[in-house]
């Protein structure tokens, strides 16, 4: 078998909230509490959840674009907190990031070129003719010309945005790329060819994707695996196939039985959460036992689960699962969904 | 206190580079257009001017006595002062030094102040708190005082009158700025640079303050008529500007005891400040427009 290109191990990432007169310390917001991720090399890494969950934290974390509170990141065999600020930034040549809006994360004020070019000035890459020469690759590779390159980002569409935001993020030939909700922001017809975009740069430069999106229609098109985070922490990951068929976490059940579906029927098998995602349910027993659906027991409020191995390739974070209980959910039209 | 945070305008950035449209949105509003001409006008008449006056050497200490007082007419189409000097000759070639020293007193204003918010911005924190409560003592200090302190210290002048505004000027920059970079500093751009390895100085110089550009000209535009006047106000006192070169307030304040007799020695000099003041602010306006509209008020 061979080592993960990425392994996260027990990441933390806590934004102190300030409040009172001196400003102190008073809280924290436990963004990303305890995340165990790796992706092998090739693979496609999807993680799930609402806004809140802390998806979005885990990339910009992982980068090290903020320094985790807590925990590893493992890239290529190498702890990135071990490095100094040189190797981390060589580091980051062979890791980049994708981002949600693609008119935002471009720099209105330069060109298309500029964009592209400047990963490559910054890590001194080739020469003024080599770099040009990079620079129509890239701008081919994402399936722009090179009449593109002197325009600045507005004169583009949302999709075209976004495919110049991929050719700067591979401008440095990188393995992994962390795409922050990159179709989110643009139009379903477009998101479809954004995805067998980057399918295809897969195949043709071996990348690895950690593909983050509130979406579970296009991670399921997309991703090799999913984890599905719940307030900073993945309460169940599992090869797509399987997590669509068997989702076991009611988190993730109520999360499938909600998604749309192109039907004008009411959809009878959906399962409505109560509540808000709330930091104030970090604490005692599981995070996600206040909203939970599922019948609980006594251990559901007062110990915190574990993301275990229910089966090969499997993990859930769930009381009930672990101790083989049937959960017992409801559904809109009374149906009761046991999870076997 | 001094926190104040500047609305987001990167939203209006995307339409600085398309020329046409500019051209268009300032036929749509004609008082840009107006103050434009004026400024055109005065800035000409600035650099040209000097070279076509009836009498240059009245501006350099030539007195005419068998002349002073004269109504204005077809030799001195403005009149003369008290010692017979052209007030036409002397308002032309004022207008030179006037705008010399408002433009001289912005450069050092903006030299100073972007630097200073854009880091104050982007760094947060301690270095912030620090940059903007010396800003805030800055902001305390008249600019007429200040003048007025130097001029006793190191002696009147124009030098010391054009550091003594810059002093008092660039934290108006400082804080425009800083309030830029803060809505800036979220825009995942700058985030996108950091993460191919951006140093912070390259993500200020290259990413940030190309970013807040139009509003700090747009700001320096508004200025100009401000400093003018400032300045202006330095020459009233005798703190500014010293005779015999001319300038309006100098002017101004020659002719103030002789209103009556002769009312040509301050009010030309006073309507050619109006006119340039004027100008200014309706091309600051007009611009403020155009590239930002949300800071109308």
């Amino acid at each position: 078998m061979t080592d993960p290109l990425l392994e996260v191990r027990g990441l933390k990432k806590y934004f102190p909230v300030r409040g009172g007169p001196l400003r102190r310390v008073v809280a924290y917001n436990k963004a990303v509490d305890g995340i165990d991720l790796s992706i092998m090399p090739g693979e496609i890494v999807g993680l799930a959840g609402e806004s809140g969950s802390g998806k979005t934290t885990v990339g910009r974390t992982i980068l090290l674009l903020t320094k985790p509170t807590e925990g590893k990141v493992i890239f290529e065999g190498r702890d990135l907190a071990s490095l100094n600020a040189r190797e981390l930034n060589r580091t980051r040549e062979r890791m980049q990031i994708v981002f949600q809006n693609p008119f935002s994360a471009l720099n209105p004020r330069m060109t298309v070129r500029t964009l592209i070019e400047e990963p490559l000035l910054i890590h001194k890459m080739g020469n003024a003719k080599e770099r040009d020469q990079r620079v129509r690759e890239l701008i081919a590779l994402v399936g722009l010309n090179d009449e593109h390159l002197n325009r600045y980002p507005h004169e583009f569409s949302g999709g075209q945005q976004q495919r110049i935001g991929i050719a700067r993020a591979l401008a440095l030939n990188p393995k992994l790329l962390i795409l922050d909700e990159p179709t989110s922001a643009l139009d379903v017809s477009v998101q479809a060819t954004i995805l067998n975009l980057l399918l295809d740069l897969r195949e043709k430069l071996d990348l690895s994707y950690l593909f983050i999106s509130h979406d579970l229609g296009v991670l399921r098109y997309i991703c090799d695996r999913i984890g599905v985070m719940y307030l900073g922490r993945i309460v169940e990951m599992a090869s797509t196939q399987e997590l669509f068929e068997k989702p076991q976490h009611p988190y993730t059940i109520s999360l499938l039985s909600a998604a749309p579906r192109p039907t004008l029927q009411q959809n009878r098998h959906e399962i409505i959460l109560q509540g808000e995602i709330s930091q104030s349910a970090i604490g005692q027993g599981c995070r996600f036992s206040p909203r939970c659906p599922a019948t609980q027991i006594d251990t559901c409020k007062t110990d915190e689960p574990s993301l275990d191995e229910w089966r090969e390739g499997h993990r859930v974070a769930c009381h009930l699962t672990h101790q083989n209980l049937p959960l017992n959910i409801v559904t809109v039209s009374g149906e009761i969904y046991t999870g076997e | 206190m001094s926190i104040e945070i500047a609305p987001a305008q990167t939203a209006t950035v995307q339409q600085e580079h398309n020329l046409g449209r500019i051209v268009y949105r300032f036929r749509q509003t004609p008082l840009s257009l107006v103050g434009l001409a004026m400024v055109v006008f005065i800035v000409l008449v600035g650099i040209f001017g000097p070279f076509f006056v009836p009498f240059p050497e009245d501006t350099t200490g030539n007195t005419r006595m068998e002349a002073r007082l004269s109504e204005p007419d077809d030799t001195y189409f403005w009149g003369t002062d008290e010692v017979g000097r052209d007030v036409f000759s002397r308002t032309v070639v004022a207008t030179r030094t006037s705008l010399l020293i408002a433009v001289i007193v912005l450069v050092i204003a903006i030299a100073i102040g972007v630097p200073l918010g854009a880091i104050s911005g982007f760094m947060g924190g301690y270095v912030d708190e620090a940059i903007m409560r010396i800003t805030d003592i800055f902001l305390t200090v008249p600019a007429l005082v200040l003048a007025m302190a130097m001029a006793t210290a190191l002696g009147s002048g124009m030098v010391n009158a054009m550091i003594a505004i810059s002093l008092v000027w660039w934290p108006g920059f400082a804080r425009l700025t800083r309030g830029q970079v803060l809505a800036l500093r979220e825009q995942d751009f700058i985030e996108s640079a950091r993460a191919v390895g951006a140093s912070s100085p390259r993500i200020i110089f290259r990413h940030v303050l190309p970013n807040v550009l139009s509003p700090v000209l747009i700001k320096a535009s508004t200025d100009m008529g401000f400093a003018i006047l400032v300045a202006a106000g330095l020459g009233f006192i005798g703190v500014g500007v010293q005779p015999p070169r001319p300038e309006w307030g100098v002017m101004i304040s020659e002719g103030r005891n002789m209103l009556r007799e002769a009312w040509w020695i301050s009010v030309f000099p006073g309507a050619a400040m109006f006119i340039t003041v004027l100008g200014f602010n309706l091309l600051g306006d007009g611009l403020r427009d155009i590239f930002d509209p949300r800071m109308r008020q």
